[in-house]
Protein backbone atom coordinates (compact mmCIF):
# COMPACT_ATOMS: atom_id res chain seq x y z
CA UNK A 1 0.00 0.00 0.00
CA UNK A 2 1.77 3.09 -1.34
CA UNK A 3 1.20 6.70 0.44
CA UNK A 4 -1.33 8.97 -1.20
CA UNK A 5 -0.07 12.59 -2.13
CA UNK A 6 -3.11 14.44 -1.74
CA UNK A 7 -2.21 17.67 -2.19
CA UNK A 8 -0.48 16.45 -5.52
CA UNK A 9 -3.63 14.95 -6.80
CA UNK A 10 -5.52 18.71 -6.07
CA UNK A 11 -2.81 20.14 -7.44
CA UNK A 12 -2.62 22.55 -4.35
CA UNK A 13 0.60 23.22 -2.00
CA UNK A 14 0.16 22.25 1.71
CA UNK A 15 -0.46 25.96 3.07
CA UNK A 16 -3.56 25.80 0.46
CA UNK A 17 -6.88 27.45 2.04
CA UNK A 18 -10.01 25.62 2.25
CA UNK A 19 -11.29 27.87 -0.44
CA UNK A 20 -8.29 26.79 -2.88
CA UNK A 21 -8.84 23.09 -1.46
CA UNK A 22 -12.51 23.49 -2.69
CA UNK A 23 -11.92 25.50 -5.69
CA UNK A 24 -9.08 22.67 -6.69
CA UNK A 25 -11.45 19.81 -6.39
CA UNK A 26 -14.58 21.59 -7.76
CA UNK A 27 -12.31 21.70 -11.02
CA UNK A 28 -11.09 18.22 -11.33
CA UNK A 29 -14.87 17.27 -10.56
CA UNK A 30 -16.43 19.29 -13.31
CA UNK A 31 -13.84 17.86 -15.57
CA UNK A 32 -13.72 13.95 -14.56
CA UNK A 33 -17.19 13.78 -13.44
CA UNK A 34 -18.49 10.24 -14.25
CA UNK A 35 -21.52 11.67 -15.75
CA UNK A 36 -19.73 14.14 -17.70
CA UNK A 37 -17.41 11.22 -19.34
CA UNK A 38 -19.79 8.26 -19.37
CA UNK A 39 -17.79 4.99 -20.24
CA UNK A 40 -14.59 6.63 -19.53
CA UNK A 41 -13.14 4.37 -16.89
CA UNK A 42 -9.78 6.66 -16.70
CA UNK A 43 -12.04 9.30 -15.59
CA UNK A 44 -13.84 7.77 -13.39
CA UNK A 45 -10.17 6.40 -11.40
CA UNK A 46 -9.28 10.57 -11.62
CA UNK A 47 -12.67 11.76 -10.25
CA UNK A 48 -12.80 8.89 -7.13
CA UNK A 49 -8.90 10.24 -6.47
CA UNK A 50 -10.07 13.68 -6.35
CA UNK A 51 -12.70 12.77 -4.34
CA UNK A 52 -10.49 11.10 -1.84
CA UNK A 53 -8.21 13.96 -1.63
CA UNK A 54 -11.04 16.32 -0.81
CA UNK A 55 -12.67 13.84 1.43
CA UNK A 56 -9.35 14.19 3.38
CA UNK A 57 -8.14 17.98 2.83
CA UNK A 58 -11.53 19.10 3.32
CA UNK A 59 -12.08 17.99 6.90
CA UNK A 60 -9.71 19.72 9.37
CA UNK A 61 -9.05 16.82 11.60
CA UNK A 62 -8.44 14.29 9.02
CA UNK A 63 -6.02 17.20 7.17
CA UNK A 64 -4.14 17.37 10.20
CA UNK A 65 -3.58 13.96 10.82
CA UNK A 66 -2.78 13.62 7.77
CA UNK A 67 0.23 16.64 7.53
CA UNK A 68 1.25 15.09 11.01
CA UNK A 69 1.89 12.04 9.86
CA UNK A 70 2.79 12.19 5.86
CA UNK A 71 4.79 9.34 4.85
CA UNK A 72 5.01 7.95 8.31
CA UNK A 73 1.51 7.64 7.90
CA UNK A 74 1.96 3.39 9.05
CA UNK A 75 2.92 4.38 12.26
CA UNK A 76 0.34 7.14 12.84
CA UNK A 77 -1.95 4.66 15.03
CA UNK A 78 0.31 3.60 17.46
CA UNK A 79 1.61 7.08 17.95
CA UNK A 80 -2.21 7.91 18.38
CA UNK A 81 -2.74 5.79 20.86
CA UNK A 82 0.75 7.26 22.65
CA UNK A 83 -0.35 10.62 22.68
CA UNK A 84 -4.03 9.40 24.00
CA UNK A 85 -2.01 7.84 27.12
CA UNK A 86 -0.23 10.82 28.28
CA UNK A 87 -2.50 13.39 27.48
CA UNK A 88 -5.86 11.38 28.56
CA UNK A 89 -7.67 13.41 25.75
CA UNK A 90 -9.40 12.33 22.52
CA UNK A 91 -7.69 13.33 19.85
CA UNK A 92 -10.56 14.23 17.00
CA UNK A 93 -13.68 16.13 17.50
CA UNK A 94 -16.52 16.34 14.66
CA UNK A 95 -15.52 18.49 11.29
CA UNK A 96 -17.91 19.53 9.46
CA UNK A 97 -17.89 18.65 5.68
CA UNK A 98 -16.66 21.50 3.42
CA UNK A 99 -17.49 21.96 -0.42
CA UNK A 100 -19.61 19.40 -1.89
CA UNK A 101 -20.52 15.82 -1.04
CA UNK A 102 -18.56 13.53 -3.04
CA UNK A 103 -21.74 11.72 -3.62
CA UNK A 104 -20.80 9.69 -7.29
CA UNK A 105 -20.48 6.27 -5.87
CA UNK A 106 -18.26 7.76 -3.12
CA UNK A 107 -19.33 5.89 -0.36
CA UNK A 108 -16.75 2.74 0.79
CA UNK A 109 -14.70 3.46 -2.43
CA UNK A 110 -11.59 4.85 -0.94
CA UNK A 111 -8.49 3.45 -1.60
CA UNK A 112 -6.61 1.14 0.96
CA UNK A 113 -4.49 3.80 2.34
CA UNK A 114 -7.72 6.08 3.52
CA UNK A 115 -9.10 3.14 5.13
CA UNK A 116 -6.11 2.61 6.79
CA UNK A 117 -5.50 6.00 7.65
CA UNK A 118 -8.75 7.10 8.75
CA UNK A 119 -10.49 3.74 9.47
CA UNK A 120 -12.90 3.06 7.08
CA UNK A 121 -15.03 4.93 4.31
CA UNK A 122 -16.38 9.08 4.98
CA UNK A 123 -18.56 8.28 7.48
CA UNK A 124 -15.72 7.09 9.57
CA UNK A 125 -13.28 9.70 11.64
CA UNK A 126 -15.74 10.73 14.04
CA UNK A 127 -17.37 12.77 11.40
CA UNK A 128 -20.95 13.62 11.32
CA UNK A 129 -22.86 10.80 9.62
CA UNK A 130 -23.97 11.87 5.77
CA UNK A 131 -26.26 10.27 2.94
CA UNK A 132 -24.14 8.40 0.75
CA UNK A 133 -25.79 6.79 -2.73
CA UNK A 134 -24.52 2.86 -3.21
CA UNK A 135 -21.59 2.17 -5.55
CA UNK A 136 -22.10 1.65 -9.03
CA UNK A 137 -21.08 -1.77 -10.31
CA UNK A 138 -20.36 -2.86 -14.28
CA UNK A 139 -20.65 -5.78 -15.45
CA UNK A 140 -19.94 -7.30 -19.05
CA UNK A 141 -22.29 -9.96 -20.62
CA UNK A 142 -21.47 -11.62 -24.14
CA UNK A 143 -23.73 -12.23 -26.56
CA UNK A 144 -24.25 -14.13 -30.03
CA UNK A 145 -25.51 -11.98 -32.98
CA UNK A 146 -27.92 -14.55 -33.21
CA UNK A 147 -28.97 -13.88 -29.84
CA UNK A 148 -29.82 -10.55 -30.44
CA UNK A 149 -32.83 -11.07 -32.77
CA UNK A 150 -35.40 -11.14 -30.40
CA UNK A 151 -35.46 -9.92 -27.12
CA UNK A 152 -35.64 -12.31 -24.40
CA UNK A 153 -35.70 -12.51 -20.89
CA UNK A 154 -32.75 -13.45 -18.85
CA UNK A 155 -31.49 -14.17 -15.04
CA UNK A 156 -27.94 -12.96 -14.71
CA UNK A 157 -25.82 -13.64 -10.91
CA UNK A 158 -24.12 -10.10 -9.77
CA UNK A 159 -22.39 -10.82 -6.37
CA UNK A 160 -24.81 -13.51 -5.48
CA UNK A 161 -27.62 -12.24 -6.23
CA UNK A 162 -29.96 -13.40 -9.29
CA UNK A 163 -31.15 -10.31 -11.51
CA UNK A 164 -33.79 -10.79 -14.52
CA UNK A 165 -33.54 -8.57 -16.83
CA UNK A 166 -35.14 -8.76 -20.61
CA UNK A 167 -32.22 -7.84 -23.48
CA UNK A 168 -34.10 -6.37 -26.09
CA UNK A 169 -33.77 -7.24 -29.71
CA UNK A 170 -31.39 -5.00 -31.37
CA UNK A 171 -28.96 -4.32 -28.94
CA UNK A 172 -25.47 -2.52 -30.58
CA UNK A 173 -21.90 -4.15 -29.25
CA UNK A 174 -21.01 -2.16 -26.52
CA UNK A 175 -23.88 -0.90 -25.89
CA UNK A 176 -25.11 -0.25 -22.07
CA UNK A 177 -28.17 -0.84 -20.00
CA UNK A 178 -28.73 0.21 -16.43
CA UNK A 179 -30.69 -1.28 -14.08
CA UNK A 180 -31.44 0.98 -11.04
CA UNK A 181 -31.14 0.27 -7.18
CA UNK A 182 -28.67 -2.98 -7.86
CA UNK A 183 -25.44 -1.75 -7.42
CA UNK A 184 -23.95 -1.38 -4.31
CA UNK A 185 -26.16 -0.70 -0.96
CA UNK A 186 -26.49 2.71 0.07
CA UNK A 187 -24.95 4.33 3.55
CA UNK A 188 -27.25 5.71 6.16
CA UNK A 189 -29.93 5.08 4.52
CA UNK A 190 -29.09 6.33 0.74
CA UNK A 191 -30.93 4.89 -2.29
CA UNK A 192 -28.11 1.78 -3.73
CA UNK A 193 -26.31 2.47 -6.35
CA UNK A 194 -26.81 1.03 -9.82
CA UNK A 195 -25.92 -1.36 -12.41
CA UNK A 196 -24.76 -1.09 -15.63
CA UNK A 197 -24.37 -3.99 -18.13
CA UNK A 198 -22.77 -3.65 -20.74
CA UNK A 199 -23.00 -5.84 -23.97
CA UNK A 200 -20.60 -7.66 -26.62
CA UNK A 201 -21.35 -8.78 -29.51
CA UNK A 202 -18.54 -10.12 -31.32
CA UNK A 203 -18.69 -10.34 -34.64
CA UNK A 204 -19.99 -13.31 -36.29
CA UNK A 205 -18.19 -16.11 -38.59
CA UNK A 206 -20.66 -15.86 -41.26
CA UNK A 207 -22.55 -11.86 -41.02
CA UNK A 208 -20.87 -8.87 -39.97
CA UNK A 209 -23.25 -6.04 -38.78
CA UNK A 210 -22.99 -2.46 -39.57
CA UNK A 211 -25.20 -0.81 -37.61
CA UNK A 212 -28.67 -2.78 -38.36
CA UNK A 213 -27.27 -4.18 -41.53
CA UNK A 214 -25.90 -7.02 -41.80
CA UNK A 215 -23.49 -8.21 -45.18
CA UNK A 216 -22.58 -11.45 -46.07
CA UNK A 217 -20.89 -12.83 -48.80
CA UNK A 218 -22.17 -16.51 -51.00
CA UNK A 219 -20.54 -18.33 -52.82
CA UNK A 220 -22.19 -19.19 -56.50
CA UNK A 221 -21.27 -21.63 -58.58
CA UNK A 222 -19.70 -20.87 -62.27
CA UNK A 223 -22.65 -22.00 -64.16
CA UNK A 224 -25.54 -20.36 -62.09
CA UNK A 225 -23.89 -16.56 -62.44
CA UNK A 226 -23.84 -17.42 -66.08
CA UNK A 227 -26.63 -19.49 -66.76
CA UNK A 228 -28.82 -18.08 -64.06
CA UNK A 229 -30.91 -19.80 -61.63
CA UNK A 230 -32.11 -20.26 -58.00
CA UNK A 231 -30.33 -20.72 -55.06
CA UNK A 232 -31.13 -20.96 -51.06
CA UNK A 233 -29.39 -18.71 -48.65
CA UNK A 234 -29.27 -18.67 -45.21
CA UNK A 235 -30.87 -15.26 -42.96
CA UNK A 236 -30.33 -15.17 -39.09
CA UNK A 237 -34.03 -15.45 -39.50
CA UNK A 238 -34.08 -18.21 -42.13
CA UNK A 239 -33.35 -19.70 -45.42
CA UNK A 240 -34.74 -17.53 -48.38
CA UNK A 241 -34.92 -18.52 -51.67
CA UNK A 242 -33.14 -16.06 -54.43
CA UNK A 243 -33.62 -16.01 -57.89
CA UNK A 244 -30.16 -15.21 -59.82
CA UNK A 245 -30.46 -13.83 -63.12
CA UNK A 246 -28.50 -14.76 -65.97
CA UNK A 247 -24.91 -13.40 -66.35
CA UNK A 248 -24.35 -11.99 -62.74
CA UNK A 249 -20.81 -10.67 -62.44
CA UNK A 250 -18.52 -11.56 -59.23
CA UNK A 251 -19.16 -9.56 -56.50
CA UNK A 252 -22.88 -8.63 -57.09
CA UNK A 253 -24.76 -7.18 -54.43
CA UNK A 254 -28.17 -8.56 -53.51
CA UNK A 255 -30.46 -6.17 -50.77
CA UNK A 256 -32.71 -8.22 -48.24
CA UNK A 257 -35.02 -5.71 -47.01
CA UNK A 258 -36.08 -6.38 -43.55
CA UNK A 259 -33.43 -9.32 -43.12
CA UNK A 260 -31.24 -7.47 -41.23
CA UNK A 261 -31.01 -7.30 -37.14
CA UNK A 262 -34.04 -6.02 -35.38
CA UNK A 263 -33.64 -1.96 -34.77
CA UNK A 264 -33.75 -0.80 -31.14
CA UNK A 265 -36.33 -0.88 -29.40
CA UNK A 266 -39.00 -0.27 -32.49
CA UNK A 267 -40.70 -2.56 -32.69
CA UNK A 268 -41.19 -4.76 -36.09
CA UNK A 269 -38.43 -2.14 -37.68
CA UNK A 270 -35.80 -4.16 -39.41
CA UNK A 271 -32.49 -3.33 -40.71
CA UNK A 272 -31.65 -4.90 -44.40
CA UNK A 273 -29.75 -7.93 -45.36
CA UNK A 274 -26.51 -7.39 -48.44
CA UNK A 275 -25.43 -10.36 -49.80
CA UNK A 276 -22.53 -10.19 -51.95
CA UNK A 277 -21.94 -13.16 -54.30
CA UNK A 278 -18.49 -15.06 -54.82
CA UNK A 279 -18.57 -16.53 -58.64
CA UNK A 280 -16.53 -19.73 -58.01
CA UNK A 281 -14.83 -21.17 -61.22
CA UNK A 282 -14.43 -24.71 -61.45
CA UNK A 283 -11.03 -26.37 -60.41
CA UNK A 284 -9.70 -29.41 -61.51
CA UNK A 285 -11.36 -29.64 -64.95
CA UNK A 286 -11.74 -33.08 -66.43
CA UNK A 287 -10.52 -33.28 -70.00
CA UNK A 288 -14.36 -33.34 -71.37
CA UNK A 289 -14.79 -30.25 -69.62
CA UNK A 290 -11.52 -28.94 -70.46
CA UNK A 291 -12.50 -29.51 -74.28
CA UNK A 292 -15.81 -27.59 -73.47
CA UNK A 293 -14.26 -24.86 -72.05
CA UNK A 294 -12.29 -24.65 -75.13
CA UNK A 295 -14.77 -24.68 -77.82
CA UNK A 296 -16.59 -22.14 -75.54
CA UNK A 297 -13.54 -20.02 -75.71
CA UNK A 298 -13.68 -20.30 -79.69
CA UNK A 299 -17.24 -19.70 -80.00
CA UNK B 1 -50.51 5.73 -19.49
CA UNK B 2 -50.91 3.50 -16.45
CA UNK B 3 -50.12 5.16 -13.34
CA UNK B 4 -47.65 2.75 -11.74
CA UNK B 5 -45.37 3.43 -14.46
CA UNK B 6 -45.28 7.15 -13.60
CA UNK B 7 -43.99 8.69 -9.84
CA UNK B 8 -45.00 12.17 -8.64
CA UNK B 9 -42.48 14.98 -9.04
CA UNK B 10 -42.95 15.66 -5.18
CA UNK B 11 -42.04 12.60 -4.40
CA UNK B 12 -39.00 12.37 -6.59
CA UNK B 13 -37.66 15.84 -5.08
CA UNK B 14 -38.79 14.67 -1.34
CA UNK B 15 -36.14 11.55 -2.35
CA UNK B 16 -32.98 13.64 -4.05
CA UNK B 17 -33.39 16.76 -2.01
CA UNK B 18 -33.96 18.88 -4.86
CA UNK B 19 -36.47 21.81 -5.34
CA UNK B 20 -39.55 21.37 -7.12
CA UNK B 21 -38.74 24.58 -9.33
CA UNK B 22 -35.46 22.91 -10.87
CA UNK B 23 -37.80 19.97 -11.90
CA UNK B 24 -40.00 22.98 -13.40
CA UNK B 25 -37.21 24.51 -15.32
CA UNK B 26 -36.06 21.17 -16.79
CA UNK B 27 -39.44 20.43 -17.69
CA UNK B 28 -39.99 23.59 -19.91
CA UNK B 29 -36.25 23.58 -20.68
CA UNK B 30 -37.88 20.07 -22.69
CA UNK B 31 -34.84 18.35 -20.71
CA UNK B 32 -37.39 15.95 -19.18
CA UNK B 33 -41.13 14.75 -19.77
CA UNK B 34 -43.51 15.65 -17.01
CA UNK B 35 -47.20 14.60 -17.27
CA UNK B 36 -50.05 15.89 -15.34
CA UNK B 37 -52.73 12.88 -13.93
CA UNK B 38 -55.32 13.52 -11.75
CA UNK B 39 -53.80 17.37 -11.78
CA UNK B 40 -50.58 15.70 -10.31
CA UNK B 41 -47.12 16.26 -12.15
CA UNK B 42 -45.87 13.05 -12.72
CA UNK B 43 -42.46 11.77 -14.13
CA UNK B 44 -42.69 8.99 -16.37
CA UNK B 45 -40.08 6.31 -14.99
CA UNK B 46 -38.35 5.85 -18.32
CA UNK B 47 -37.26 9.12 -17.63
CA UNK B 48 -36.00 8.79 -14.40
CA UNK B 49 -32.78 7.73 -15.22
CA UNK B 50 -31.91 11.04 -16.93
CA UNK B 51 -33.62 13.06 -14.36
CA UNK B 52 -31.20 11.51 -12.15
CA UNK B 53 -28.56 12.65 -13.92
CA UNK B 54 -29.24 15.77 -14.33
CA UNK B 55 -29.81 15.99 -10.30
CA UNK B 56 -26.33 14.43 -9.62
CA UNK B 57 -24.86 17.25 -12.26
CA UNK B 58 -26.84 19.82 -9.90
CA UNK B 59 -26.13 18.66 -6.90
CA UNK B 60 -22.28 16.78 -7.24
CA UNK B 61 -21.13 19.70 -9.50
CA UNK B 62 -23.00 22.82 -8.46
CA UNK B 63 -24.46 23.35 -11.97
CA UNK B 64 -27.25 25.49 -12.04
CA UNK B 65 -30.18 24.93 -14.58
CA UNK B 66 -28.81 26.93 -17.63
CA UNK B 67 -25.88 25.32 -17.35
CA UNK B 68 -27.28 21.80 -16.98
CA UNK B 69 -28.84 22.63 -20.17
CA UNK B 70 -26.22 23.54 -22.02
CA UNK B 71 -24.36 20.30 -20.84
CA UNK B 72 -27.23 18.00 -21.76
CA UNK B 73 -27.18 19.48 -25.38
CA UNK B 74 -23.27 19.01 -25.61
CA UNK B 75 -23.47 15.62 -24.22
CA UNK B 76 -26.29 14.49 -26.29
CA UNK B 77 -24.06 16.02 -29.66
CA UNK B 78 -21.12 13.80 -28.18
CA UNK B 79 -23.12 10.82 -28.21
CA UNK B 80 -24.37 11.00 -31.32
CA UNK B 81 -21.10 11.92 -32.90
CA UNK B 82 -19.74 8.81 -31.19
CA UNK B 83 -21.99 6.65 -32.54
CA UNK B 84 -21.89 8.07 -36.00
CA UNK B 85 -18.29 7.35 -36.03
CA UNK B 86 -18.76 4.25 -34.71
CA UNK B 87 -21.03 3.37 -37.51
CA UNK B 88 -18.16 4.89 -39.72
CA UNK B 89 -15.84 2.39 -38.77
CA UNK B 90 -17.77 -0.40 -39.19
CA UNK B 91 -18.54 0.67 -42.99
CA UNK B 92 -14.84 1.03 -43.40
CA UNK B 93 -14.06 -2.26 -41.88
CA UNK B 94 -15.82 -3.55 -44.79
CA UNK B 95 -13.74 -2.18 -47.30
CA UNK B 96 -10.85 -2.63 -45.20
CA UNK B 97 -11.26 -6.59 -45.55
Amino acid sequence: MAFIDYYKILGVDKNATEKDIKNAYRKLARKHHPDLNPNNAEAEKLFKQANEANEVLSDPEKRKKYDKYGENWQHSEAYEQQARQQSQQRSYGGGGQQGFDGGFGGGGDFSDFFNSMFGGGPAGGGRQSQRYRGQDMNAKLQLDLRDIMESKKQTITVNGKNIRLTIPAGIQNGQTIKIAGHGGAGANGAPAGDLYIEFSIPDDAEFKRVGNDLYRTINLDLYTAVLGGEITADTLTGKVKLKVPPGTQNNTKVKLKGKGVPVYKKHDHFGDLYLTYNVLLPANLTPKQKELFEELAKS
Amino acid sequence: MRTENLITVNDFCVYHNVEYTFVDYLADAGLVQVKTVNKTNCIPIDEIQKLERLVRLHNELEINEPGIATINNLLQKLEDMQQEMSYLRSRLSLYEG
